[in-house]
């Protein structure tokens, strides 16, 4: 019985010492989450095939011709964009004939596999603008919106948006991005300084000439004013401008040196930020009517980077507590905070979805920083930018179909637009370095 | 009794010190991510070493000239204050840098009516955002070192510049390295 006794302890030592290493080994399989790349996550919906032929002119003037033209490419720029419509190649608008008898000749544009078909005309009535744009079905022939504008000339580009986010409503029951704005930072002034620009960065303005550091702009949902941090008076602290002309430039009340990354509530009462007056970065949201503070974070370690829920009663935010910088989820008191982020070594800038159902922001992967996407349904986190050096600072479009974020893919910092499964990456900004950028409703 | 008192005690040792170890592996340690520099300096990115840093070869407060001032702090730089240094991701002092801090400390001693702005600084390798929170903790580090030492709080400021201003521009280990500081300025005498 000894001898049994004696190789048992032995045997017994021996899965003692050696199981540990068997079982670490294994576990840095199960536990290694590897985030999935491109998940699909407009739920494979099909483009649908759509006909834009150009214009009818309804007087015979050249000017009217052009203005046609471009407002016609920039429809079709905005319909491919949103990423739902598939546009039938140009060389086959010359195979048919457009109307007959005065009506879309459907069974034509059926032939050359358009689904859908948007026809318009242009007239000039007392020096104005006149366009009048259909929608059709071509199957069952009937029109499913119709809509008249009239304008300036200048108002050229504000009409197409206006029709195009009309089309995108019709096919996805929410309206299109096509005339929102997004704000962010550039230093080719070489300083960086706020700028304001068309979604496609086109009509961009500059909004402050504070010739110092700006930075982590945040805008009012009434888009009127443009909360942010900057060095101009020396030390850093968040400012509020008005977006259009850049007049209001005033600090916020009460906020004080080293306050950072500020962000307005969505009913535009509150604003989350981040400040060192403890001692330590945390996590503060202060009432801008009453002037009524609350912390939301006791910890040690660095809080900083809030972003609202939709609905305004959560708060995700950046801290490092566990060592690294990680996302972290509250309530807007800060009673329960749970942590959101384990698979990457840092993450950083989240942005909430404007459907509350996911969150984008930058994570670091073996040395390169990254957009993700983290589905709060079901967890999963989708990789949407891959070997192209550095993606970050995402921000969610309006509809929540696209994301605006930052590359230096190209040397410098430029920013892109991307559909919210990665695909069709845009370059929207070629000069200096842009960053930071809010896409504004 | 099969087993005697003190075989099981060694056994149980071994159980609890297998745990330990299977516990206190981290799961980074597989992924290849960048190491902070150890205790020699040498910095690993990925699988290549990029470069090896010297400690503290060059001056100490940085060429004044690449830094454009920012507002209206008034700046007299003084020779008497160095330049302190942290390691990546950190804002702790290590030896070397507690060294540089107490000789900081001893020169706010001598002159007892200086008043010193603490400027925290990163590399450019994390976010904008966090970065900014990280120049603020290591600036205020080497600021509550000085209050822990008797130096009255009303004669130190501080502020964060995140990684917006280097005094390295390159995309080098060894821009990374000096980039990572807290300066100290004189502000008023």
């Amino acid at each position: 019985m000894s001898l049994f006794i004696k190789k048992f302890r032995i045997f017994l030592a021996a899965i003692c010492l050696t199981a540990p290493i068997i079982i670490t080994v294994f576990a840095q399989e199960i536990l290694q989450d590897e985030p999935r790349i491109a998940g699909v996550i407009t739920e494979g919906r099909e483009r649908i095939r759509l006909g834009l032929p150009p214009f009818e002119i309804k007087k015979d003037d050249p000017k009217l011709e052009t203005s046609s033209g471009e407002l016609r490419n920039i429809l079709i720029a905005d319909l491919k964009t949103s990423g739902i419509f598939n546009l039938i190649p140009e060389e086959r608008y010359a195979w048919i004939e457009h109307s007959v008898n005065g009506s879309p000749n459907f069974e034509g544009w059926i032939s050359v596999e358009a689904e859908s078909l948007v026809t318009g005309s242009m007239d000039l009535a007392d020096g104005k603008l006149v366009f009048e744009g259909r929608v059709f079905d071509t199957k069952s022939k009937q029109m499913r919106i119709g809509r008249r504008y009239r304008g300036e000339p200048d108002q050229l580009k504000l009409i197409a948006h206006t029709f195009a986010n009309e089309i995108v409503r019709q096919f996805t029951g929410k309206k299109g991005f096509f005339n929102t704005s997004i704000v962010f930072v550039s230093d080719r002034t070489k300083h960086k300084e706020l700028y304001i620009s068309d979604f496609d960065g086109t009509n961009m303005t500059q909004i402050t000439n504070l010739k110092s550091i700006v930075l982590f702009p945040s805008i009012s949902p009434d888009k009127k004013t443009i909360y942010f941090t900057s060095f101009h008076e020396g030390m850093p602290r968040i400012f509020k401008v008005s977006s259009t002309a850049g007049g209001g430039l005033q600090p916020l009340k009460d906020s004080v040196n080293g306050d950072i990354t500020p962000a307005v509530s969505p009913d535009g009462k509150k604003i989350a930020f981040s400040s060192s007056r403890p001692g330590n970065s945390e996590i503060y949201v202060m009432d801008m009517q009453s002037g009524e503070l609350d912390r939301l974070t006791y910890h040690f370690g660095i809080d900083a980077t809030p972003a609202w829920s939709p609905n305004g009663k959560s708060i995700i935010f950046t801290s490092d507590r566990s060592g690294m910088p990680n996302l972290y989820i509250t309530d807007e008191k800060g009673l329960e905070t749970t942590r959101l982020t384990y698979e990457l070594q840092y993450c950083d800038h989240a942005d909430w979805s404007p459907d509350g159902d996911r969150i984008v922001f930058t994570g670091r992967k073996q040395g390169y920083f990254n957009v993700f996407v983290k589905d709060l349904r079901n967890e999963d986190i989708y990789q949407l930018t891959i070997n192209s050096r550095n993606n970050e600072d995402p921000s969610w479009s309006p509809d929540g179909r696209k994301i605006i974020f930052s590359s230096d893919k190209t040397g410098l910092y430029q920013l892109y637009l991307m559909n919210a499964d990665g695909s069709d990456q845009r370059q929207i900004t070629n000069s200096g370095n842009n960053t930071d950028p809010r896409w504004s409703k | 009794m099969i087993f005697s008192f003190k075989k099981g005690v060694f056994l149980a040792t071994m159980l609890i010190l297998s745990f330990t170890l299977f516990v206190g592996c981290p799961k980074e340690s597989r992924e290849t991510v960048e190491l902070p520099p150890d205790a020699t300096g040498t910095a690993v990115r990925g699988d290549a070493i990029v470069e090896q840093p010297t400690t503290r070869s060059w001056d100490a407060r940085g060429p004044v000239e690449s830094r454009p001032s920012t507002g209206e702090i008034p700046k007299v730089s003084e020779g008497a204050f160095e330049t302190v240094y942290f390691d990546f991701d950190k804002y702790n002092l290590r030896p070397d840098a507690i060294e540089a801090v107490q000789r900081n400390m001893q020169a706010m001693k001598q002159n007892d009516t200086i008043k010193i702005l603490i400027e925290g600084h990163c590399d450019e390798r994390g976010t904008n955002e966090y970065n900014m929170a990280l120049g603020m903790r290591r600036a205020n580090t080497c600021k509550s070192y000085f209050i822990a030492n008797g130096i009255d709080s009303s004669r130190i400021s501080i502020i964060s510049y995140g990684e917006e201003r280097p005094v390295d521009q390159n995309h080098s280990e060894s821009a990374w390295t000096k980039n990572r500081r807290a300066e100290f300025l004189v502000v008023s005498k």
